[in-house]
C-alpha cells in the first residue's frame, strides 16, 4: 500500500516537474527560431550529395544551388518514408518506388505523368541510366572467364529473355530491339560447358541491384550454373573496382555498374565492354495529403533553390 | 635447497607472466595509435599544401557553420557543438535513469523480476542499431511530431534534434545500465550493514552509500555510453535530417552530427569528399577526449564530496 | 522534510525510473516482435538466402488428363500442376507449384544446363517457383508464360493448358533463408571473441594488478579508453587496409569472415577490458593478501584467486561483446562485403544477420518487416548464448567471498 502510494505520488511529482521546463523551453527558441517551423513551408527533401538519384534530378530542372535548409536522407525508401510522414514535404524518388505503401504519390513532370511508355520515348525527362563496365579485354583472370562476362552482357541487353527478367525486376526497357537469346547463344559457345568454377563478381551501385540479381539469377542455369558475388556499395565504386585504383586490390571486380552515365573522370574507354542495360526514372513525390498532381521543372528548380515556399504558390 | 631453487623458478614464472600481461596491454593500447596514424594519415592530407584535390582552408574547416558537399564547403565547427549537444543531453536525460533502473534492479526488486528485467537489458543491448533507427523513424518520429503540434511548431516530419537525443538516449541505456548492475552488485556488504546499523534507512543507504560506492562502475558505463552516442551514426542519421548549416539550438529543428556527416553517402564518393571524413574522423575523436577528460574529472570531484 | 518523505521520494524516482526503463525497452519489443513475427517460421532459418535456378525439359512431353479435387489453386488438367500466388518475403509476387498430380509430366523433370547435371533428373516439389515457361501453344506456335511475363497463376495455368508440347521452364527452388547468414553470424563471434577475450582479460590483469601509476601505464590506459569512442565505421576502414594483409596468409583474397572477426576483436577490447577491470577492483584485497601469504607465487594468486572471483566481470563483458558483435553493422560492411553467402567459410566472404538487415534496409525498397524478423532471430541467438554463458560461467565461478 505505502509502496503504492509513493510510486502515485512521484509520478505526479515528475509529471509536474517534466511538464514545467517543457513548455519553457520550445517557447524561447520557438522565438529565435527561422520562418522554417511555421506551418505550411514547404520541406524540401534531397539525398545525399553523392546519390545518383539526385544528380538525374538536380540536372533535369536545372538546380544550380540547393536551398541551405534542406533535408537530407539515406536512401530512396527514407526518403518516401519521410515524405510519407511530412504533409509539407516534397521529395524525388525513383519510379519503382511502392508509392503507396509510403503513403507518398508521384506528381507529372511538366505535364507528363512518369510510365514506362513516357520514359522509353523520351517524353519524360527525369530520367538516369543503369550503366555498366568491365575490366580491360585480357585482364579477366582467365580467357573463359571474360567470354563468359561477354556472354552475361549479350544476355543482359540485347536478348527478349534478358530484358523481360530486367523488366520484371522494375528496370526499364525497350524489348522491341530484342533478339530471342537462342539466336544470340550460337555467338557464345562458353554457356555450352560446365562454368561451374567460374565466378563473376560485380560491384557498383545499388540501384541496379534488384535487376541484376534477377538477370545473374536467370542466367545461371543458360550457361552452365557458373557463380557469381555481387558486392553492390554505390556508384562511385563501379567505375573503381573494375578499371580504377581498386582493380587490384580487395575489393576488384569483373563488371561494374553505375545508376548515372560514367563521368569525365571515369575513362571506359579501356574496358572489354560498357554500355546501359536498363532505364530508370525519377518521380518527384509529395505526400498524398498535398493536393498538388502536376509540377513544371521550373517550379522544382523555385522550390529547390528555395525561392518558393509555399505549395499554394506552385502553379 | 629444493625450495631455494623453486623459488628461483616461480619468480621467473612470475616475471614471464608479468611480461606476458604488460605486452598484452600495449598490444591493446598500440591499436589506437595505429587507427591514429592511419586516420591522421588519411585525414591531414586536404590541408596540406599540393593536395590532389585542391587544399582546404584549415581555420575554415574547424570553426565554418557551413558543411556542404555539393559547393565544396566543409566547416565542421556547427557540426561539433551539435555532436556534443546530442551526446551530452542523450547522456544526462539516461543517466539518472539507467543508474536507478541498476539500483531498482539489484537492490529493490524482487528476485524473480530482477533477472527478469536483466535478461530485458542484456538483450537490448545486442538489437542492431539499425533496427534501432527503425524504431526511432517509425515511433519516435511520430511521438516528436505530437509534441512538436501540441507547441504549435511543425517538424520535418519529426526528424529533429530531439528525436536523436531520444534515440540514443534509449541506445546506451542497456550500455549504463548493465555496467551500473555489474558495479552495484560488486559493492561491499560490510559497507551497507555499517550503514543500515548506523540508522540510515534503507533508501539512504542506498543513495549515499551504494551508488557512491559503485560510482566507479557507473562512470565507466557512462563513459562506454557516451562513446556509443558519440560512435553511432546508421541510426542516428536515420531520424537527424543532416542540416546544412548550423549550429541547431532548436529541439524541434533538424541536426547534423560528425558521424551522420562522415556516414553520408560514403559509398559513393572519392577524392577529396572521401578523404575529407577522416579529417572529420580526427575532430571526432578529439571530442571523446574531451569529453572522457570531462567526465573523469566529474568522476574524481564526486569522488571527493562523499 | 521529515527522513521518510524523502525516502518516498527517492524511492518513487527509482521506482519511475525501473518502470521507463522498461517502458522503453518494452517498447521496443513489442514494435519488433508485431512487425516481424509474421515472417518468421522454420523455412526462414532452414533455406538457404539464393535459389538454386532451374532450366528443366519434361520427359514426357504430351499433354493428359488429370483432375485435383483438394487443390485451391489453378490446376492445369492437361499437365496435372497446381499453381498458387505468394507473395516472399521481399514483398515479390511469385507463382508456386501447389500440388503435382501423380503421374504427371512435371513429376520426371530433366536439367537442361549444361555441366555435370545434364541431363539428370531435377527433385522439383512444392514450394518451388515458376520463372518462365517456353512452349508451343495449341496452334503449333513457340510461346513464353510465367512470372517474367508478368503473369500470375491464373494465367500461367491458362498458357499451360493451351500447350501442346513444353520447350523449357525455368523454376526457381525456395530461398530467402538466414541459415548461411546465421552461421557466418556464429563464425564471426567465436573468432572475435577467441582473439579478443585473451588480451582483454591479460591488460586488465596488467592494468589492475601490476600498474603502479607511472606515465606508460596512464599512456595506456588512455589509449584503451579512446578506442570505445572512435566510430565503428573508421575500424571498418582501418581494418581494410591495416588487418587484410594479416587475412592474406590465411588464404582471403577479398572480404572475409577472418577479416571482420579480426575487426571486431579491436572493437571489443575496451569493452571486455573494462568489464574485467570493474570485476578485478572489487575482488578485496585480503583475499589476494592471503593467497600471497599462504607461499603462492602472483602469477598463482591472480589465475587461482583472482581470475575465478571476477568471472562474473568476464561474463558481462563477454555478454556485452556477444551483443557488439551480433549488433555490428558499419564496420563489417568494409571488411565482411555485403554479399550473403550460403555457404559461408571463414577466409571468405559473407554477411552476419545485421549486415544482411543493413542491406535490406539500404536497398532501393527498404524491407521493415524482414529486418524486425531477423532482428527477433537476433534476439533468440543473443538470448540463447546468454544462458550457455551463464550456465558455464555457473560452472566455472568460485565464489571465495
Amino acid at each position: 500500500m505505502k509502496k503504492i502510494l509513493c510510486v502515485l505520488f512521484s509520478l505526479m511529482l515528475l509529471a509536474g516537474c517534466s511538464s514545467a521546463p517543457a513548455t519553457e523551453a520550445p517557447a524561447s527558441s520557438e522565438a529565435a527560431q527561422e520562418p522554417t517551423t511555421e506551418t505550411s513551408t514547404i520541406n524540401v527533401y534531397t539525398r545525399d550529395a553523392t546519390s545518383g538519384t539526385r544528380e538525374a534530378f538536380e540536372n533535369a530542372i536545372g538546380l544550380e544551388e540547393l536551398t541551405a535548409t534542406a533535408i537530407e536522407v539515406s536512401s530512396n525508401g527514407d526518403m518516401a518514408t519521410k515524405v510519407g510522414a511530412d504533409e509539407n514535404g516534397i521529395g524525388y524518388a525513383s519510379l519503382s518506388t511502392d508509392f503507396e505503401a509510403n503513403n507518398v504519390k508521384p506528381l507529372s513532370f511538366e505535364g507528363v505523368a512518369p510510365s514506362e511508355e513516357t520514359v522509353l520515348d523520351g517524353s519524360y525527362a527525369m530520367q538516369r541510366p543503369f550503366a555498366f563496365v568491365t575490366r580491360a579485354a585480357g585482364d579477366f583472370e582467365s580467357d573463359e572467364k571474360e567470354q563468359l562476362v561477354a556472354a552475361f552482357l549479350d544476355y543482359l541487353c540485347n536478348s527478349t529473355e534478358g530484358m523481360l527478367v530486367v523488366q520484371s525486376a522494375g528496370g526499364i526497357v525497350n524489348l522491341d530491339e530484342s533478339t530471342p537469346w537462342a539466336e544470340l547463344a550460337e555467338n557464345h559457345p562458353i554457356v555450352n560447358q560446365d562454368n561451374s568454377a567460374i565466378t563473376i563478381s560485380t560491384c557498383g551501385s545499388t540501384s541496379v541491384e534488384g535487376t541484376l540479381s534477377a538477370a545473374l539469377e536467370s542466367f545461371v542455369p543458360l550457361a552452365g550454373n557458373f557463380q557469381f558475388v555481387m558486392n553492390q556499395t554505390g556508384s562511385g565504386d563501379g567505375y573503381k573496382r573494375v578499371l580504377g585504383e581498386e582493380s587490384t586490390g580487395v575489393n576488384a571486380a569483373d563488371i561494374g555498374f553505375a545508376s548515372r552515365n560514367f563521368n569525365e573522370d571515369e575513362d571506359v574507354s579501356g574496358a572489354m565492354s560498357s554500355g546501359t542495360y536498363a532505364i530508370d526514372a525519377v518521380v518527384a513525390i509529395v505526400n498524398t495529403a498535398n493536393t498538388l498532381t502536376d509540377i513544371s521543372a521550373d517550379s522544382l528548380n523555385q522550390i529547390y533553390s528555395g525561392t518558393l515556399t509555399d505549395f499554394s504558390a506552385v502553379k | 635447497m629444493i625450495n631455494a631453487s623453486k623459488e628461483k623458478k616461480n619468480k621467473i614464472i612470475d616475471n614471464i607472466f608479468k611480461f606476458f600481461f604488460l605486452a598484452m596491454a600495449i598490444l591493446s593500447s598500440s591499436f589506437i595509435v595505429i587507427l591514429v596514424l592511419f586516420i591522421f594519415m588519411k585525414g591531414i592530407s586536404p590541408f596540406l599544401p599540393g593536395y590532389e584535390f585542391g587544399q582546404v582552408d584549415i581555420i575554415s574547416f574547424l570553426f565554418g557553420t557551413t558543411y556542404r558537399q555539393d559547393q565544396g564547403i566543409y566547416g565542421v565547427g556547427f557540426i561539433v557543438i551539435n555532436t556534443l549537444i546530442s551526446a551530452f543531453a542523450s547522456l544526462l536525460l539516461s543517466f539518472p535513469i539507467s543508474v536507478l533502473c541498476a539500483l531498482f534492479i539489484v537492490k529493490i526488486a524482487p528476485k524473480k523480476l530482477s533477472s527478469i528485467m536483466k535478461s530485458v537489458v542484456e538483450l537490448l543491448a545486442s538489437v542492431p542499431s539499425i533496427v534501432y533507427g527503425v524504431f526511432a523513424s517509425g515511433v519516435i518520429v511520430v511521438f516528436v511530431k505530437w509534441l512538436a503540434s501540441l507547441f504549435g511548431v511543425t517538424t520535418a516530419g519529426g526528424s529533429s534534434l530531439l528525436a536523436v537525443i531520444i534515440l540514443l538516449a534509449i541506445m546506451i541505456f542497456p550500455t549504463i545500465t548493465s555496467m551500473s548492475i555489474t558495479a552495484i552488485q560488486a559493492v561491499d556488504k560490510d559497507l551497507e550493514h555499517a550503514s543500515l546499523a548506523l540508522g540510515a534507512t534503507k533508501t539512504q543507504t542506498n543513495f549515499k552509500v551504494v551508488l557512491t560506492s559503485a560510482k566507479s562502475g557507473i562512470f565507466a558505463g557512462a563513459i562506454l555510453g557516451i562513446g556509443r552516442a558519440f560512435g553511432e551514426a546508421t541510426a542516428v542519421s536515420m531520424v537527424a535530417g543532416n542540416k546544412l548549416f548550423g549550429p541547431t539550438f532548436n529541439l524541434f529543428d533538424i541536426t547534423r552530427t560528425l558521424t551522420s556527416t562522415m556516414l553520408a553517402g560514403l559509398k559513393e564518393t572519392s577524392g577529396l569528399d572521401y578523404d575529407i571524413r577522416f579529417s572529420v574522423g580526427i575532430v571526432l575523436l578529439f571530442v571523446i577526449f574531451f569529453s572522457n577528460w570531462l567526465l573523469n574529472l566529474l568522476k574524481d570531484r564526486i569522488g571527493k564530496n562523499s | 522534510m521529515s527522513r521518510e518523505v524523502k525516502d518516498n521520494i527517492l524511492n518513487g524516482i527509482t521506482y519511475l525510473c525501473a518502470f521507463l526503463g522498461v517502458l522503453f525497452l518494452g517498447s521496443i519489443l513489442v514494435y519488433v516482435v508485431t512487425n516481424g513475427i509474421k515472417l518468421i517460421n522454420f523455412d526462414l532459418l532452414k533455406n538457404d538466402y539464393w535459389s538454386q535456378n532451374y532450366l528443366v525439359a519434361v520427359t514426357d512431353n504430351e499433354p493428359k488428363e488429370f483432375t485435383c479435387d483438394s487443390c485451391n489453386g489453378y490446376f492445369s488438367t492437361k499437365w496435372g500442376v497446381s499453381f498458387t500466388d505468394e507473395v516472399t518475403s521481399h514483398k515479390e509476387s511469385v507463382i508456386t507449384i501447389e500440388y503435382i498430380a501423380p503421374g504427371s509430366p512435371f513429376e520426371n523433370l530433366t536439367s537442361l544446363t549444361a555441366g555435370d547435371l545434364y541431363g539428370t533428373q531435377i527433385p522439383v516439389d512444392e514450394g518451388y517457383t515458376i520463372e518462365k515457361l517456353d512452349y508451343i501453344d495449341s496452334e503449333g506456335n513457340a510461346a513464353i508464360g510465367g512470372k517474367i511475363l508478368k503473369q500470375d497463376a491464373k494465367a500461367l495455368q491458362e498458357s499451360l493448358d493451351d500447350a501442346s508440347e513444353i520447350t523449357s521452364i525455368y523454376i526457381q527452388s525456395p530461398g530467402e533463408g538466414i541459415r548461411g547468414s546465421l552461421i557466418a553470424t556464429l563464425y564471426l563471434i567465436l573468432i572475435s571473441l577467441v582473439i579478443s577475450l585473451p588480451i582483454g582479460i591479460a591488460s586488465a590483469i596488467y592494468l589492475n594488478e601490476y600498474a603502479d601509476k607511472s606515465r606508460i601505464n596512464r599512456l595506456i590506459r588512455q589509449g584503451i579508453e579512446t578506442l570505445t569512442g572512435v566510430p565503428s565505421i573508421v575500424y571498418g576502414l582501418m581494418g581494410v587496409s591495416v588487418l587484410f594483409p594479416v587475412t592474406t596468409v590465411f588464404g582471403a583474397t577479398g572480404t572475409s569472415i577472418l577479416l571482420g572477426g579480426l575487426t571486431m576483436a579491436i572493437i571489443l577490447l575496451p569493452t571486455i577490458i573494462r568489464s574485467v577491470e570493474e570485476a578485478l577492483i572489487v575482488v578485496p584485497q585480503s583475499l589476494r593478501d592471503a593467497s600471497l601469504s599462504l607461499g603462492a607465487t602472483k602469477s598463482q594468486t591472480i589465475f587461482k584467486v583472482v581470475l575465478p572471483c571476477c568471472m562474473n566481470g568476464i561474463l558481462t563483458g563477454v555478454l556485452l561483446s556477444i551483443g557488439r558483435v551480433i549488433g555490428e553493422s558499419a564496420a563489417l560492411i568494409y571488411t565482411m562485403g555485403t554479399f550473403i553467402s550460403d555457404n559461408p567459410v571463414v577466409n571468405g566472404p559473407a554477411t552476419s544477420l545485421s549486415l544482411m538487415i543493413w542491406s535490406f534496409m539500404s536497398a532501393e525498397q527498404p524491407n521493415f518487416e524482414l529486418a524486425c524478423a531477423i532482428s527477433i532471430i537476433i534476439l533468440a541467438v543473443v538470448l540463447v548464448l546468454n544462458i550457455i554463458v551463464k550456465i558455464v560461467g555457473k560452472k566455472l565461478s568460485k565464489n571465495f567471498v
